[in-house]
């Protein structure tokens, strides 16, 4: 099966373009070439649309724009309709049977309307008989032409672009695997059946319990048990989608983070930094209140110290020469006042004598009361001289813690501004909630592992009670002669089920194995470092699994280029586990693919274009020396070219 | 569908007459209707009488 022909008429860019896709030699390879912007990944939209009706890999500016081309449905004035088309042409077998899909939109530009409406859409298939005559198929039935093509649950197997390959394993979760592996082995089919066959059952059971109330007894027992035990499964099948999604999720948010600094503990240290430098200013503060009293207790005491160590010289000189207190005895003068005589001479005191001692009393009382003074102050004196340098140690000492938390300040704010610049140009919102997901989710696994856990010994445990009461259920069955025929029914059936489902797990186990080896085998053709990677496997939930030579996991660490490699060999094991023998088209096949691997895949292409056809659109420089060297002589090649003057695109031959 | 009858075949082993029923049932499934039972209860009755049930 191939593309042929692919036709264009007012779709995007293209307002009439035919893309033939003539075979080069034995090869079915094709190469278009055009510069961002000419159309080239709206040829793999225009298939998808042709085919599925939408367009998976619009770019983000053309998103909500109709499929027409704009000039052309502006320029059709009021009314006018217009008519998009793209039409597909595919040969189905080795007789060249022509046949095509089309879909066609109408567009009509209203009275008042500055955008297009379109008005209607249709799809057909065409094809002939054996004798020749045109079939026309529409809508429905056109589809499942369709789907014989290329299932739309597998198209991303086949129509696919590259750029986004490198993200496939962080988007492409195991459910999305599985959902492909079980369209690919089409074992729904067997599901279904053995579901149905069940419903069957059942009503067998029914019928064989209505002839003994023992037989239907053991029935309900049975039913009970059984309902215990689905509603467990049930439960634990509910418990491992949500590890798994939960999985998923936490890859994609390490995925999410692994670009970014450990935001979440940088924006916490610096919360914490804050407070320090906070603490550490309050400190200063305090600090510089208590140096500042200290300062101006000791600025008093320091310029005043002269003459303190000056008074205490003179009053000690005083003391120790016992002038202080002077060494006067006052009553010898207070008697010869009382008595009006003189204690020496006996002679009388008179008037001017009297008011002379009384001076001189008054001067000794007011000189004992001075020497008083000056030996209570003494003691103080000196503690002033012995305070100031202690007073002056301790400014030191402050004048030092302060540099100290100076010094602090310092190197805090400096860690604080690193984290900071650090910080500049992340969305720290977005990542403080991505780390707060990321936990959010590995509590949800770990829970639910746990859980799971639990489910599954709780289920051995219903299952053996089951089994018990369907044994009983069976023997009281025995018993009835009349439940012969309904019993072997059940045989019949239950045997049936048993055939489905054994044969559906190994059709799996089958297509799991393929599916690895193939894998490996691809990406140890595309990848340069052969000696590095070991096997690929996909685990019991559809998970792929990387191993290095040395048996390490590594799908974690490999380089986005590797994991487009790892990627674009899946999706090529898939391709050809599937057994559609429907063409392949990538966009931006070699995106993000380093120039050591780059031929490798060129060379894939020329191995895989032998056997099938391959559509590869290319940018100018995707279609590196690397690329083009190995593929100009094998593959048909073509350039894509815009006309400004109409703004339209056309092909034109590729001449490098 | 090759494919699953093949994978049939080999878990049938030498029993026709089931593979021959599974078949059917095949063909059928593949059609998709949404009617089912009184389909497989027919092909249950037409095929259980030569059926034995120690294979």
């Amino acid at each position: 099966m191939r593309i042929t022909k692919l036709v264009m008429r007012n779709y995007r860019q293209y307002i009439d373009c035919t893309i033939d896709f003539e075979k080069k030699a034995r090869r079915d390879l094709h190469v278009v070439v055009g510069k961002n912007g000419v159309g080239k990944t709206n040829i793999l939209n225009a298939i998808n649309w042709c085919l599925y009706g939408n367009e998976p890999h619009l770019a983000k500016d053309s998103e909500g724009m109709p499929v027409g081309n704009v000039r052309v449905l502006r320029e059709a004035g009021q009314h006018k309709k217009v008519i998009v088309s793209v039409e597909l042409h595919i040969c189905l077998d080795k007789s060249e049977n022509p046949a095509f899909f089309v879909r066609n939109a109408e567009y009509r530009l209203k009275a008042g309307e500055e955008t297009p409406v379109k008005v209607g859409e249709d799809f057909s298939y065409f094809t002939r008989d054996n004798s020749g005559n045109t079939k026309i198929y529409r809508s429905g039935e056109a589809s499942t032409y369709v789907q014989h093509f290329v299932p739309i649950t597998l198209r991303e197997f086949f129509f696919f672009d590259g750029e986004q390959l490198s993200n496939y394993f962080k988007e492409a979760t195991g459910q999305k695997i599985s959902n492909a592996i079980f369209e690919l082995s089409q074992v729904d089919l067997l599901n279904r059946i053995s579901a149905r066959m069940e419903r069957v059952l059942s009503d067998f059971r029914k019928d064989a319990s209505a002839n003994s109330p023992q037989i239907d007894e053991a029935r309900k027992k049975y039913e009970n048990d059984k309902e215990k035990l689905d509603q467990n499964k049930e439960e634990l099948k509910t418990c491992q989608d949500q590890i798994a999604a939960a999985k998923d999720e936490i890859k994609r948010l390490q995925d999410a983070l692994a670009d970014y600094p450990n935001v979440e503990a940088m924006v916490e240290r610096r919360k914490q930094l804050d407070h320090k430098l906070e603490d550490i200013d309050k400190a200063i503060k305090m600090k510089k209140l208590e140096k500042a009293s200290k300062l101006y207790t000791s600025s008093k005491f320091t310029m005043h110290m002269p003459a303190i160590e000056q008074s205490i010289g003179l009053i000690d000189e005083k003391i120790a020469k016992g002038e202080v207190p002077p060494p006067i005895d006052p009553s010898v003068l207070e008697g010869v006042l009382s008595k009006n005589v003189c204690k020496i001479c006996g002679a009388k005191i008179d008037t001017a004598a009297a008011s002379r001692i009384k001076t001189l009393l008054k001067e000794i009382r007011t000189s004992k009361k001075v020497g008083q003074a000056i030996l209570s102050m003494n003691p103080y004196l000196h503690r002033i001289k012995e305070e100031l340098p202690e007073i002056i140690k301790e400014i030191k000492i402050l004048g030092k813690d302060i540099a100290d938390k100076q010094k602090d300040h310092k190197f805090t704010f400096a860690e604080k501004e690193q984290i900071q610049k650090k910080l500049e140009g992340f969305n720290e919102e977005k990542i403080v909630a991505y780390s707060k997901d990321l936990k959010k989710y590995e509590k949800l696994r770990d829970d639910k592992t746990e859980r799971a856990g639990f489910l599954k010994s709780i289920i051995i445990e219903l299952e053996r009670n089951a089994n018990e009461s369907k044994k009983d259920w069976d023997e009281e069955l025995e018993k009835n002669k009349k439940s012969e025929g309904i019993r072997n029914r059940i045989r019949f059936c239950e045997k049936a089920v048993q055939i489905t489902t054994a044969a559906k797990n190994n059709i799996l186990n089958d297509i799991r194995a393929k599916i690895e080896i193939e894998t490996t085998n691809y990406f140890t053709k595309l990848i340069w470092k052969k000696d590095y990677f070991g096997d690929v496997s996909l685990d019991s939930n559809y998970y792929i699994h990387l191993f290095h030579k040395m048996g390490m996991e590594c799908l974690g660490t490999i380089s986005a280029g590797e994991r487009g490699l790892l990627a674009f060999a899946f999706t090529l094991a898939m391709h050809k586990i599937s057994g559609f023998d429907s063409p392949i088209i990538i966009d931006s096949p070699v995106h993000r693919i380093s120039d050591e691997n780059r031929s490798n895949i060129a060379n894939v292409f020329a191995e895989v274009g032998e056997g099938k056809q391959i559509i590869l659109l290319f940018t100018p420089s995707e279609y590196s020396s690397e690329v083009s060297t190995v593929l100009s002589n094998k593959a048909n090649q073509m350039m894509l070219k815009m006309d400004v003057a109409s703004n339209s695109t056309c092909l034109e031959s590729y001449n490098g | 569908m090759e494919r699953i009858l093949d994978f049939i075949r080999s878990e049938v082993g030498a029993d026709t007459l089931m593979l021959d029923f599974l078949k059917e049932l095949v063909l059928f499934e593949s059609d998709s209707p949404g009617w089912f039972k009184e389909r497989y209860k027919e092909a249950i009755d037409r095929f259980i009488d030569g059926w034995d049930g120690r294979k």
